[in-house]
């Protein structure tokens, strides 16, 4: 099968100074340079930034949204680019998630997503394999209509 | 003693079990500002990036090794990849095996690359991770020059303070003053 280019409803999702102080809890890291400007500062850094593996999974969502089922996710990785800085502002920063099947195979969907803030990569050679939705899904019926459309 | 290439091929024992609980699950699902239906019900799925949670606790026997000589606040994460085997399940209890597979120094700079396999309670593999740290060993230097530096400030105090804080049995802020002095020693 051909690769179907299918884009992924692209996704929107803004992170203040308080949702990296939850995930930091949540993920049971505590690295300073995650909610200190001091720490931060000695590392070079202008700021607190976002824990990497938390722009990471953030970024997944535009995936499990699409297939609907996590459990279906087989890889996923990346490298972080480029820091993401949280300003202590009430409005925080932006996160702009977008995705394109790359490879469809008989086992598996192959995902890429750009992960962006203000038009900038901070995640880049973000891949995402995930088997292939049932298709009755959503996502399903996006493959196959593509892959009509291929022929 | 900083991390060498040497080190190289490390690897650490497995901690006790990870048991995964509803609880926690919930809040890392909030902590994604994830609603996802799957994430809840009677047989909720994982997300699959909670991996990371279940490899952080690996990742700390690195930095808790006296002979590498890394903390956490000068490390930044590189890279990071997840291949999982199976879904992660809320039954799970995880186990995961920690090598260091290589070290790479550029200048100021160590970089880690370092693997966790993660089994479950009936040692079938779950998923690897492998991730790319980078530390900071200029941060390091300069953390001990800033330390020996406050060590040096506390040797021009007059004598009969050290000589105070070396009595056994002294007060409260004498006690606290010896503290200083022990840490400027070491």
């Amino acid at each position: 099968m051909s690769p179907a280019n299918v884009a992924l409803p692209p996704l929107a999702i803004r992170i203040t100074r308080a949702d990296v102080i939850r995930y930091a809890g949540a993920a049971t890291d505590f690295n300073p340079i995650h909610w200190s400007d001091r720490h931060a500062a000695a590392l070079k850094l202008p700021g607190v930034i976002a824990h990497g593996l938390f722009t990471m999974a953030l970024a997944l969502r535009i995936v499990t949204d699409w297939i609907e089922d996590p459990r279906s996710v087989i890889s996923y990785s990346c490298r972080f680019g480029r820091p993401v800085f949280v300003p202590d502002t009430d409005e925080g920063v932006e996160l702009q998630v977008n995705g394109r099947v790359s490879d469809v195979a008989a086992d598996k969907v192959t995902i890429r997503l750009h992960v962006t803030v203000n038009g900038a990569p901070v995640l880049t050679k973000v891949v995402c394999e995930v088997k292939p939705p049932p298709p009755d899904s959503a996502a399903g019926r996006a493959l196959a209509a593509a892959a009509a459309e291929n022929l | 003693m900083p991390i060498t290439t040497a080190h190289a091929g490390r690897s650490y024992p497995p901690l006790a079990p990870y048991e995964l609980s509803r609880a926690k699950l919930e809040e890392f699902t909030t902590a994604l500002q994830d609603s996802n239906p799957a994430y809840t019900g009677e047989r909720p799925a994982i997300p699959p990036t909670f991996a990371a949670v279940a490899t952080f606790r690996n990742w700390q026997q690195l930095i808790d090794d006296p002979e590498l000589g890394l903390a956490l606040r000068r490390l930044i994460h590189a890279d990071q990849s997840f291949e999982l085997f199976r879904p992660i399940e809320l039954e799970d209890s995880f186990e995961g095996w920690t090598t260091l597979e290589d070290v790479k120094i550029r200048g100021h700079l160590e970089y880690l690359f370092v693997r966790v396999d993660v089994t479950d309670q009936h040692g079938q593999l779950i998923g690897t991770s492998r991730a790319t740290f980078i530390h900071n060993r200029a941060a390091a230097d300069a953390e001990e020059a800033a330390k020996a530096a406050k060590a040096d400030a506390a040797d021009l105090q007059p004598s009969s303070q050290a000589a105070e804080s070396a009595a056994p049995a002294s007060a409260g802020q004498s006690k606290a003053d010896g503290a200083v002095g022990s840490e400027a020693l070491s």
